[in-house]
């Protein structure tokens, strides 16, 4: 067991957990996104980033892992405004705030985010959701790359990242197959755990 | 004034297609020249593996060459300005198996490494095999930009020549991707690149010195980096007290070239090498460095000098640029850059750099407002504070050095 300091409370860890687990411990909500217990960590949507003492950036607390003595602060003025503007951000690239997961609405709730004071949604090509099979449907100017998909798939090579920057998009197979085309057996896991429904399946 | 140069050289959303960028892409047309590189000259006339010789007959031992590069504070020259050993000491108890040689050099603007790779491959080598002794690594994987095809044979010659030298170590000289893939530069991105993935950087920790490649632990050094230590080893006198280092000196010069100068020289005296007339503003740091007028470089060259700036010294490009061009523009075109040539991982990165593009249009089109303003200094503040790597960090000095310096905002 290892003593840290979560906003200036005194707590005790285990060696080897993460500041989230820590902090779900004593009952402290940090907003996630694309954290799913369970999954690989990748920290890509940056919402759960607090900061720490000895540290000059922000750090997410979903794959930080706690060292003895840490002073963390999980709601400071830095932390929170960056987080509203990464609300903001995740806002733009699905193109509101009705259509996404409840529990990001929530968080966006609690952060007072409602809106965003620009929209992306509209940019992605016209023809990017033509990898859909009958089972999984795309609707990728929903998606805010949160790489929950990618890492739930049981085959790591039938959903991927193609293209750069503000051009990135999901692909499949080795780059422009049809999901129906790949190893993908239907088995939903991408749109159990999707939180925007840019992957979803009518059935 | 604005609309005319709009007009006469290159709109900033064809930056692809303009002649400057194809100025960037193929790298190798530009025959650019070393000045003032004494230091490099008097090892070539030493004659090459002098130093490595010495270490194999035992006239130098491991802990003299490790003594020497800890005096003489050798840093990271790929844009970290780390000091060598430091990152060394880390790995070394993780046992280390592979050193990656990063000379990708994917920031535009930039020729140091090229220098190096084109017209001394010996030095690298030799730095190479004496990193390799020092830390019991056999095996390097040594990446070089696609576009440096005479260098990638150069170096290639010299391997295969110098096999009684190197011994058992086994250096991979590789190609890197598409000379336009900026992001695989950085360093886990690299490491991916290497593995046969998608190159995009990795969460980090794990550092590479506790996983890298394959797993295994890993050092990774730029071309410059280890290019100084025969130097080192050859003319420890060099060192005293001053850090030399390559910088790139381009743009609107009569002397445009790779120069040799101390870290902590002034940044006037070092710009003045390169003859410039009725400079107008400069860029210190490559594309992803910050814009200030030529009034303001009454400052030392290194880090602590620069950051009163707001400045780093990067991969060591300086570009000039006289009073035909527009700081708007050029800060314009680092944005459309980094919007370009972000991975798209993480969030921060990804929206925050169109956002940076789409503010520097609202500049432009002359229709920015307080309110942007300030929404671009949250956005700017939320990217360097939680973007995963450098290339999300930098991407907004361009934008916040041009409203703090020319701006006053």
């Amino acid at each position: 067991m290892i003593k840290i300091s979560i906003n200036n409370r005194e707590v005790e860890a285990k060696t080897g957990q993460t500041i989230l687990q820590v902090a779900k411990k004593i009952h402290l909500s940090i907003p996630t996104i694309c954290h799913l217990p369970g999954l690989e960590l990748r920290s890509v949507c940056r919402i759960c980033s607090v900061e720490i003492e000895g540290h000059n950036k922000l750090l997410p607390a979903c794959s930080t892992v706690v060292e003895k003595n840490m002073q963390i602060q999980t709601h400071s003025t830095k932390t929170v405004n960056a987080r509203k503007v990464l609300m903001e951000f995740i806002i733009a690239e699905h193109g509101g705030l009705e259509t996404l997961s409840t529990q990001v609405r929530e968080y966006a709730s609690q952060l007072g985010v409602n809106s965003a004071r620009f929209y992306l949604h509209d940019q992605k090509p016209k023809d990017c959701n033509r990898y859909s099979s009958d089972y999984i449907k795309l609707a990728q100017e929903k998606c805010i790359h949160c790489d929950r998909c990618i890492r739930a798939c049981r085959d790591s090579h039938v959903i991927s990242r193609s293209h750069r920057g503000s051009a990135s998009l999901l692909t499949f197979g080795e780059g422009d197959w049809l999901i129906e085309d790949t190893a993908c057996s239907s088995c939903g896991d991408c749109v159990a755990v999707c939180p925007t429904g840019a992957i979803y399946s009518d059935y | 004034m604005r609309d005319e140069i709009k007009k006469q050289n290159y709109s900033v959303t064809s930056f692809y297609e303009s002649a400057e960028k194809s100025y960037v892409k193929e790298k190798e047309i530009i025959e650019i020249e070393g000045r003032n590189v004494s230091s490099f000259e008097n090892y070539s006339k030493e004659g090459a593996f002098n130093q490595l010789k010495k270490i194999i007959n035992n006239k130098l031992s491991n802990a003299e060459v490790l003594k020497l590069i800890y005096t003489s504070g050798l840093c990271g020259c790929g844009g970290s300005h780390i000091p060598l050993l430091k990152k060394w000491q880390a790995a070394v108890p993780y046992k280390p198996e592979y050193l990656v040689v990063n000379g990708l050099e994917g920031e535009p603007y930039t020729f140091k490494d090229y220098y190096i790779m084109l017209h001394y491959p010996q030095l690298l080598i030799e730095g190479i095999a004496i990193a390799c002794r020092l830390l019991e690594i056999n095996e390097v994987y040594l990446v070089v930009n696609s576009a440096y095809k005479r260098a990638y044979e150069n170096l290639t010659k010299i391997v295969s020549e110098n096999k009684s030298f190197l011994k058992n170590i086994t250096i991979n000289v590789l190609y890197g991707p598409n000379p336009d893939l900026y992001i695989v530069g950085e360093e886990t991105a690299l490491l991916n690149y290497i593995e046969g993935k998608r190159g995009e950087p990795r969460l980090k920790p794990p550092y590479p010195h506790e996983k890298g490649l394959w797993n295994k632990s890993t050092i990774i050094n730029n071309v410059e980096t280890l290019s100084w230590i025969p130097i080192l080893l050859s003319a420890p006198e060099r060192f005293i007290n001053k850090h030399p280092k390559l910088v790139t000196l381009l743009g609107d010069v009569s002397l445009p070239g790779i120069y040799e100068v101390d870290m902590g020289d002034s940044l006037e005296n070092i710009i003045a090498k390169a003859e410039a007339e009725d400079l107008s503003f400069v860029e210190v740091g490559g594309i992803s460095g910050g814009l200030v007028p030529i009034k303001l470089i009454n400052v030392n060259y290194d880090v602590d000098g620069l950051s009163q700036l707001g400045l780093h010294v990067g991969s060591g490009t300086i570009r000039l640029f006289n009073s035909t061009r527009d700081p708007l523009l050029e800060m314009s075109k680092s944005t459309e850059f980094f919007k370009e040539e972000s991975c798209g991982r993480c969030t921060p990165c990804r929206v925050g750099t169109q956002e940076l593009r789409k503010f520097s249009q609202q500049l432009l089109d002359s229709n920015e407002t307080d309110d942007s303003i300030n929404w671009l200094h949250s956005v700017s503040e939320t990217m360097q504070q939680t973007s995963s790597c450098g290339l999300g960090k930098a991407a907004s000095v361009p934008v916040i050095t041009y409203l703090k310096h020319f701006r006053n905002l």
